[in-house]
């Protein structure tokens, strides 16, 4: 019984913590209206491009690699979305393309780390920079989507947003991908134990192509909904490295903890959205954001890896 | 990753290391007739162009040499580039504005700043068991929120003339190459020579081991986060002496650099090698300079060094594939037990 209460606790203290600290803020900037209806529809708006992208870092991290490649292919995407749809003007080719590259590059960071085994935070480094450089050489400003059909998506509404119910959708289809089928089984045994997965007769190169190939997806897919919410920002992938980051990693200090979920990727990209949004609306100086976000970051990994500090974790190249 | 290679027969063998050196500076040599070849009117191997490339290596290498000492204790910093671009904006402004310090003053103050952040994230790393990488990700945004206080965004021009001293040609080969040469002898001393040094590269090649051999490894890998911030921070110091002029984020992508050289050295020789890194720095800045005197745009520099770095990791793979697929097999047969 008392181990239970523990489990419990351990589970579920930490997303109700960040719901009273969410309360506390709105008790004590009484005159702020976080929790009025257009807030928290352009809280959510905000946040869906980052809870797509944490959602695919999490694959990754649940198959047990690392990932940075996302905050130089990010931009990139944005920026051919752009200036595709510009040229043709047609919404259908410019997301064909961009799946295409984002797979690609995925398709190809898998391979290298899954048969030539090299070290997966190395080849995502030389990438995203591989990415920025292109990026730099043939874009350097803003970008905005002149098609006012395209522009459109991104304000229809069904209740709320279309792409939050997207996100939505997403998120329902990647639980019941990870938690109910055999493929999300093998997926969080890799990345548990290799050794057991090698026992239980699992394919763990396939596993990990696959895990690579579905957060490609889902950085087309962010990249897309960015690109037409905002346009095409130079260099937007840097700033989006740290939030998906803290994501993912808020994410494993709740409902499983100590793992990589779903439910706690995206609590942790709301939560982050809300604070986001709440300095925003208060309007802190603009160095007090990544000091914050950096702030949050850290704490919340210490929080995720407070149970086994005494070991140091090593980046073997 | 370690090449532990000895020649067993009694037959002459050049030393491993000796036979890698050699066979880079032939790539170096390789890659100098190349460029000059490629250049109009050989403009590549005019002594100006010469200096220039030698300087130009300078404050890369000495980020790598911050960046080696980390990864040879199986870290990763990521902040590296902004710890430099903070240190050189606080050692401007000591030194410009109303306070008017003395340059050595204003360095100091600089490189304590930088080890104090070197500090925080290596107690982070050592004390709490969190991936370095995640840590030095949260300090890279702290340091972006910190600087913009210290100027508000403004970007410094440095009027004293002893600190601009530093990046100028004194004894007609750049003031900045002889400062390399400094630096590279003392890491040289301190990671090659002394117990310090093997302490950490044995870290990072066996934690377990090294703990169970009565070394304090939490300690030393606070230590390897330090020096490689301080490092850094000295890399931003002469960049800033260089340029006359810092701006608020004028250093922060020399991190790919840091990156590329220190890594390529680190697969090269298996351990941290001081003429390695200088070695890999001349030869990017080299392919730097060729390729803009080419005509290529210095954006697509960027890529290169991104396949650069690609390529060092697969060279690797290829280099010790011997002792490494016998170790992957061995492993896979037993399970790694």
């Amino acid at each position: 019984m008392r181990n239970k209460i523990n489990k419990y606790l351990l589970c579920y203290t930490m997303p109700f913590g960040l719901l009273v600290l969410v309360f506390l803020l709105q008790i004590i900037f009484y005159d702020v209206p976080l929790f009025s209806a257009l807030n928290i529809k352009n809280m959510l708006l905000q946040s869906v491009s980052i809870a797509m992208t944490a959602l695919g870092l999490s694959y990754i991290m649940m198959s047990g690699e690392g990932d940075l490649s996302f905050a130089g292919m990010f931009s990139l995407l944005t920026v051919v979305f752009a200036i595709v749809t510009n040229a043709w003007s047609n919404f259908f080719i410019a997301i064909i393309a961009i799946t295409i590259i984002a797979v690609g590059v995925n398709l190809m960071i898998s391979l290298l780390v899954t048969r030539l085994k090299f070290s997966s935070f190395i080849v995502s480094i030389a990438v995203m920079f591989m990415a920025n450089g292109i990026e730099k050489a043939f874009h350097q400003q803003t970008t905005l989507i002149n098609s006012e059909v395209i522009k459109s998506f991104s304000t229809i509404e069904f209740g709320l947003p279309l792409v939050v119910w997207l996100m939505a959708f997403v998120y329902l289809i990647s639980y019941f991908i990870i938690n109910k089928t055999r493929f999300g089984f093998n997926l969080r045994i890799v990345g548990e134990n290799k050794y057991a997965a090698i026992e239980a007769g699992i394919n763990s190169n396939k596993i990990k192509v696959f895990a690579y190939i579905i957060a490609g997806l889902l950085l087309a897919l962010a990249a897309s909904v960015e690109s037409t919410r905002v346009g095409a920002i130079y260099e937007q992938g840097k700033y989006y490295m740290l939030p998906v980051f803290a994501a993912c990693f808020f994410g494993s200090s709740m409902f499983v903890p100590g793992r990589v979920n779903v439910v706690g990727t995206l609590v942790g990209a709301l939560f982050l959205g809300i604070i986001d949004n709440f300095m925003k609306m208060i309007n802190v100086e603009s160095y007090i954001v990544p000091i914050v976000q950096g702030t949050v970051l850290i704490v919340s990994v210490a929080l995720a890896s407070v149970q086994n500090r005494s070991k140091i974790v090593q980046i073997k190249l | 990753m370690k090449n532990h290679n000895v020649p067993k027969s009694n037959t002459f063998k050049l030393p491993m290391s000796l036979a890698k050196t050699l066979a880079f500076l032939i790539l170096i040599f390789t890659v100098f007739i190349l460029f000059s070849f490629l250049t109009a009117d050989f403009s590549f191997i005019k002594i100006g162009n010469l200096n220039n490339i030698l300087a130009d290596a300078v404050i890369p290498a000495i980020f790598a040499f911050g960046m080696g000492i980390i990864v040879a204790g199986s870290g990763f910093d990521l902040s590296l580039g902004h710890i430099a671009s903070m240190t050189a904006l606080i050692t401007a402004y000591l030194m410009s504005g109303g306070l008017e310090f003395a340059p050595f003053a204003a360095i100091m103050v600089g490189l304590i700043t930088a080890a104090g952040i070197g500090t925080v994230s290596g107690l982070l790393v050592s004390r709490m068991g969190i991936s370095s990488i995640i840590v030095t990700l949260g300090m890279q945004f702290l340091i972006i929120g910190v600087r913009q206080i210290v100027t508000g965004g403004q970007s410094v021009y440095i009027k004293n003339e002893t600190f601009k001293w530093l990046a100028t040609n004194e004894f007609g080969i750049s003031n900045l190459f002889i400062i390399l040469v400094i630096i590279g002898v003392l890491c040289y001393f301190l990671m090659e020579r002394t117990t310090f040094g093997r302490k950490i590269q044995f870290i990072g090649s066996n934690i377990e081991a090294s703990r169970y051999m009565g070394i304090n490894v939490k300690n030393y890998t606070m230590y390897t986060f330090i020096l490689g911030a301080v490092l850094a921070a000295f890399g931003g110091i002469l960049f800033a002496a260089r340029a006359g002029a810092v701006q608020i984020n004028s250093v922060d992508s020399k991190l790919l650099d840091a990156v590329t050289i220190a890594l390529f050295s680190y697969v090269l020789f298996g351990r941290f090698k001081t003429l390695g890194i200088v070695m890999v720095a001349i030869l990017i800045s080299m392919i730097g300079t060729g390729m803009s005197m080419m005509g290529i745009k210095t954006e697509w520099i960027n890529f290169i060094k991104g396949l650069i770095l690609l390529f060092s990791i697969l060279m690797e793979k290829f280099m010790n594939y011997n002792t490494k697929t016998t170790l992957l097999k061995k492993g896979a047969k037993n399970h790694g037990r």
